[in-house]
């Protein structure tokens, strides 16, 4: 069972994050191994109607959770030297500082991103969807009218 | 925080101008003219052009004498710099935004003196005991890093706050509040004194990257100042040093991008950003590619002055840079101020033919600053090689 502390809720609903799809990011990477760990700690994500839903986790219980709307695309370029604190739990990988190609409205844009350089899967960041996705979408918005 | 004596006084007599009294200088802001502009300055990010090609000749001393004032008076009142940055934009019909900086920004923080000259914005000054912090390797060890509030009341700190208040009330749709991070490189050299820190590049690397460590650290303390107050923070590190006329490649990859990519990411987790604008001085002609891995958000803006003794190439610049992020390619910063007018709209040609094809957007500016006495003509004429090659509707 996922436990989503109180305060945790306070934030998801702050950033109009439903609880339902960070339970279903949890348990769909506990069912997949698809995710990054450190420590006790794992981040997840996983495609929740039209957003990308992320969470972090220790055991059950989740520390934090976010979400953007942008569509996560290919990874443009790493930064192999640039390591980070997660690990990729399908191939053990030591993850790096990238780039990803985010979509959205018919423009593509990159954003920096963790990602395993082997299976090259990227992982936003919570300040970067809270804060610099946040208002890309909102000036994409404002151009389409 | 250890501020010097120079510093301590210019604290002591600073009196914020009053906004009034500056507003009514200028006229205000046609807004016909800036809903215009809005919209095409948005153009690159969001992928809607409009007309021409946007010019950024960065327009920032020059203003001054335009608007009948000194280049004292420029930086000693950030008010009426930031506003003659505004109108003069306006003028020429640039970037519908404003902006006020200075390249030794932060260093009084740390210690160093700071003061502007008739002709020079705020520098260093030769002759004043203890004006390099860290001219020898043991003084590196007792600088200490100013925190997000005590960086607020530096003299840098209350010169960008009385600039950003100012636009903020007075001119509020030209507001881009901005932490000019600049280049981490020229920055240390100049609190080691930049022939000492270039030797200690080789002779004793860890000074230099503790040095560098330590300006970063301010700077992203800066940064997330500035956040805090505007609740954004446009960022715009730099390679002025840190190119290939003074180190090799992978001193520029060491001594530089590495630093700015952990500038820019702290200061995103502090709540700065998201825009981001590299402006790379000099001649880079071989080092640009390094500049790759410099960290990247969705309106990232990449400039890069020279290659060689010549404007670093549109076409250049795009194929490096043009799926990553929206190139700025430039006009000869002397041409600009030697003229004649139709030199500088035949450099312009190829270079705004050249952007057109950037898949992620593209600008034309200078090199650097436009100089303070550059003739208006050259600007005027960068704007008709706009109109004339740029054309995007």
């Amino acid at each position: 069972m996922v436990d989503i502390p109180g305060d945790v809720k306070k934030v998801l609903e702050e950033r109009g994050v439903d609880p339902k799809d960070i339970t279903a990011v949890v348990e769909g990477a506990e069912s997949s191994g698809d995710k990054l760990v450190s420590g006790d700690k794992s981040m997840a994500k996983k495609q929740c109607g039209d957003v990308v839903c992320y969470a972090i986790y220790a055991g059950n219980k989740v520390v934090s959770g976010w979400s953007h709307k942008l569509h996560e695309q290919d990874i443009k370029h790493v930064v192999e030297e640039e390591t980070q604190e997660w690990t990729c739990n399908k191939c053990g990988g030591v993850t790096v500082r990238g780039n990803m190609d985010l979509e959205y409205l018919g423009v593509t844009r990159l954003a920096p991103v963790v990602v395993c350089p082997k299976c090259m899967n990227g992982y936003i960041e919570e300040d970067i969807a809270a804060k610099t996705l946040v208002v890309a979408a909102m000036l994409l918005e404002k151009k389409a009218g | 925080m250890k501020l010097h004596e120079h510093t301590k006084e210019a604290l002591r007599v600073m009196k914020p101008a009053d906004f009034d009294n500056i507003a009514n200088r200028f006229p205000q802001t046609d807004m016909a003219w800036h809903g215009h502009c809005a919209t095409r300055f948005a153009g690159p990010f969001v992928g809607n052009y409009m007309d021409r090609i946007d010019v950024d000749p960065i327009v920032i001393g020059h203003s001054a004498p335009k608007c009948g004032y000194t280049q004292r008076q420029f930086y000693e009142i950030p008010e009426l710099g930031a506003h003659c940055v505004a109108f003069c934009n306006e003028l020429y019909d640039l970037l519908p935004v404003t902006h006020w900086f200075y390249s030794n920004v932060w260093l009084d923080s740390l210690g160093a003196p700071l003061e502007v000259t008739d002709k020079l914005p705020y520098i260093i000054p030769d002759g004043v005991p203890n004006n390099r912090p860290a001219d020898k390797p043991e003084n590196v060890d007792k600088l200490e890093v100013p925190d997000v509030d005590e960086i607020e009341n530096t003299l840098s700190g209350q010169l960008y706050i009385r600039a950003w208040d100012y636009c903020k009330e007075k001119i509020p749709h030209m507001f881009v509040p901005i932490h000019f991070g600049f280049c981490v490189y020229s920055m240390s050299a100049e609190m080691a004194e930049p022939n000492n820190f270039l030797m200690w590049a080789y002779t004793q690397p860890e000074m230099c990257h503790k040095l560098l460590q330590t300006i970063t650290d301010t700077s992203i303390n800066a940064a997330i100042m500035i956040a805090n107050r505007y609740g954004f923070a446009m960022m715009t590190p730099g390679g002025v040093l840190s190119n290939t006329t003074v180190l090799k490649p992978n001193m520029v990859k060491e001594l530089a991008v590495d630093y700015h990519r952990q500038l820019v990411r702290k200061s995103f987790r502090g709540g700065a950003g998201p825009q981001l604008w590299y402006h790379l001085c000099g001649d880079h002609s071989m080092d640009y590619e390094l500049w790759k891995e410099v960290m990247i958000s969705p309106f990232t803006v990449i400039h890069i002055g020279y290659d060689g003794k010549n404007v670093f190439p549109a076409k250049k610049l795009i194929d490096t840079f043009g799926n990553m992020m929206t190139v700025m390619a430039s006009c000869d910063t002397i041409l600009l101020n030697d003229g004649p007018p139709k030199a500088v709209y035949d450099q312009c040609k190829p270079q705004i033919e050249g952007l057109l094809g950037a898949p992620r957007g593209f600008i034309i500016g200078a090199a650097c600053e436009v100089p303070t006495f550059a003739p208006p003509s050259s600007i005027l004429a960068m704007v008709r090689a706009a109109r004339d090659f740029g054309k995007l509707d």
